[in-house]
């Protein structure tokens, strides 16, 4: 059992580390709570599934398309939304309203558009190899779970290296501090832009391997993994990105263990109890070294 | 008729709400979620109380607000010392504890399945049949509500309050405790959603976890962002407005899954558009900061 758990906190706690991720990015870079990442997520998920089960279009375009769909949706969000915003010079907690009401009017587009029902995830023709079941000692593992997982390091590795890149340097510094970001000349614009589509394409990667998955989408779900997301970025760390994903693995494993000792219905209230305690007596995360900015 | 008073009724009980919030959001600058797991408190001790218990009507208000209070307090002490986007997460995570308990725990509340049969109220001794009787004494509580809320504006409490969502450093430095204060306005607001779950709880004769979601958290938010952060009569104006617009949905004659969606929409557009173009609201002159 101890390894079972082990491997489904693991496989879901990359699902986390992925939106969480995108979910610091935003908030370190624009100071933005986008609480409308969680409808960017369901959405994803459901253009993966109109293109894996209704178009059956095969799985890396399928993957690729909905990473690109998501981060179109982050640059709309971006435009209509938070520009705005920031010509009027709005405080934190009104972009942190406004993008709850986003997230509220897309979660209900969504539901009209696909339908308020549980949608049922088929892949065509991979069907049969990726739910087969393989055994690691006592545990088991499905091949999709394992995808999760080993998509998740490919996609992790990718940003460590894109944050190397000039674009990736640019939007660390303007995390760091736009106004000498925007003295120094650099298009502030264009990388806000650039991290909202960065973001939301890592929630939209996690959209599509949980539905994978789990073979299931609903308008609702974004709300919960937007509660799981914003638990693991602050009892990780707002400092840095890494410590975003290792509060995200560490919900995902939590998330397991409680349901293992304690009981499935109890796993939120744990994770809530947890939440507090780090607000309480270290509320720089447990991974982050100095404090994030409150209440920007 | 009975249609009417109970719209009326549900008037009344969101002008609590909203003027409870309101307090909250206008005066120490903190924007909750709990509304709902408050308000659902109170329902639900109403409906346990008078099952089993049948005690008096304002027993069971006063004890409704008083619980709501101390649990909230209890839970969201920590963030009360922090700012912004941490308290209305933890307020977040408290409502659904309280979705949590509601739906899990039951022996108590039953699970999904709620709390039904609750009986008429029981004001001084009488048992009150009569809806319009019951409507008329809501409307007196409302009044009383508005009164106090009022009166604690204007007060040197309510002044006090208008500078720490001003500058709270500045009053700080004043030598006032600013986490003393928040935590009397929150107390404030959670009194005032306790109340509101008991009426909700007698109007309605039923209980159920649906119907203290967040949704419901939105809705009233909704309300004290349209009518204007810190204005008692923007309030009440953004009630009355959100009111009819969520009554008026359902007389359309839309399919009941798609007036729900539209109606969800309307209030999220009012979020994200206000905040855009109004952030102080309809009558309000203070802007969310």
């Amino acid at each position: 059992m101890l390894i079972q758990t082990l491997v489904n906190g693991i496989s879901l706690g990359s699902a986390y580390a992925l939106t969480a991720l995108g979910f610091a990015i935003i908030y370190r870079t624009l100071g933005i709570f986008h609480f409308a990442h969680g409808s960017v997520y369901a959405f994803s998920a459901h253009v993966a599934y109109s293109l894996i089960t209704l178009v059956k279009m095969p799985l890396i375009p399928s993957v690729l398309l909905t990473m690109l769909a998501g981060g179109i949706l982050g640059m709309i969000i971006n435009f209509l939304i938070y520009e705005p915003l920031k010509r009027h010079a709005s405080s934190g907690q009104v972009y942190m309203i406004a993008s709850m009401g986003a997230s509220i009017v897309l979660q209900n587009l969504i539901a009209t558009a696909w339908g308020a029902i549980t949608k049922v995830l088929v892949l065509p023709n991979l069907e049969t190899s990726l739910y087969n079941i393989h055994h690691i000692g006592s545990a088991v593992i499905t091949m999709a779970q394992l995808l999760v997982v080993i998509v998740t390091v490919v996609a992790l590795a990718t940003i460590a290296l894109f944050s190397k890149s000039m674009i990736g340097l640019s939007i660390i510094a303007l995390g760091n501090d736009s106004e000498v970001a925007e003295n120094l000349g650099m298009k502030v614009k264009a990388i806000r832009y650039i991290t909202l589509a960065v973001g939301s394409a890592l929630a939209a990667l996690s959209a599509v391997l949980v539905s994978i998955d789990l073979r299931a989408v609903d308008s609702a779900m974004g709300v919960p993994i937007m509660l799981m997301t914003i638990i693991a970025v602050i009892v990780g760390g707002t400092a840095n990105f890494g410590a975003a994903i290792a509060g995200g693995y560490l919900i995902g494993l939590i998330k397991n263990f409680g349901i293992w000792a304690i009981s499935a219905e109890w796993d939120n209230t744990l994770l809530f109890i947890m939440l507090v305690l780090v607000i309480m007596f270290k509320p720089a995360g447990l991974f982050g070294r100095k404090i994030s900015k409150l209440g920007r | 008729m009975s249609v009417i008073l109970s719209i009326l009724i549900q008037l009344c009980m969101y002008s609590i709400l909203a003027l409870g919030l309101n307090m909250l959001v206008g005066y120490s600058g903190l924007v909750s979620s709990a509304t709902a797991a408050l308000f659902g408190i109170g329902g639900y001790l109403t409906a346990l109380f008078a099952l089993h218990y049948k005690l008096d009507f304002f027993v069971i208000l006063i004890a409704g607000g008083v619980f709501a209070a101390v649990l909230g307090v209890l839970v969201s002490l920590p963030a009360l010392r922090l700012k912004g986007d941490y308290f209305f997460i933890t307020t977040m995570g408290f409502t659904w504890i309280i979705t949590n308990i509601m739906t899990n725990w039951m022996q108590v509340t039953r699970g999904p399945n709620g709390l039904t049969g609750i009986p008429s109220p029981l004001v001084f001794g009488q048992v009150l049949n009569s809806r319009f009787l019951f409507f008329i004494l809501i409307l007196i509580i409302t009044a009383l509500c508005i009164f106090v809320a009022n009166r604690v504006c204007t007060s040197p409490f309510g002044r006090a309050l208008k500078g720490m969502r001003e500058d709270d450093i500045a009053l700080e430095a004043l030598g006032k405790n600013i986490t003393a204060f928040r935590v009397k306005t929150f107390v404030f607001y959670a009194i005032y959603c306790g109340m509101a779950g008991t009426i909700y709880a007698y109007n309605m004769r039923f209980v159920d976890p649906t119907a203290f979601t967040s949704d419901e958290s939105i809705f009233v938010l909704s309300m004290v962002v349209l009518g204007g952060v810190g204005s008692i009569k923007g309030t009440l104006v953004g009630v009355l407005v959100l009111g009819i617009i969520s009554e008026g949905v359902r007389y359309v004659g839309l399919p009941a899954s798609i007036a729900f969606q539209a109606r969800q929409i309307i209030y999220g557009l009012i979020l994200v558009l206000f905040m855009i173009f109004r952030p102080q609201g309809l009558l309000g002159q203070y802007k969310i900061t």
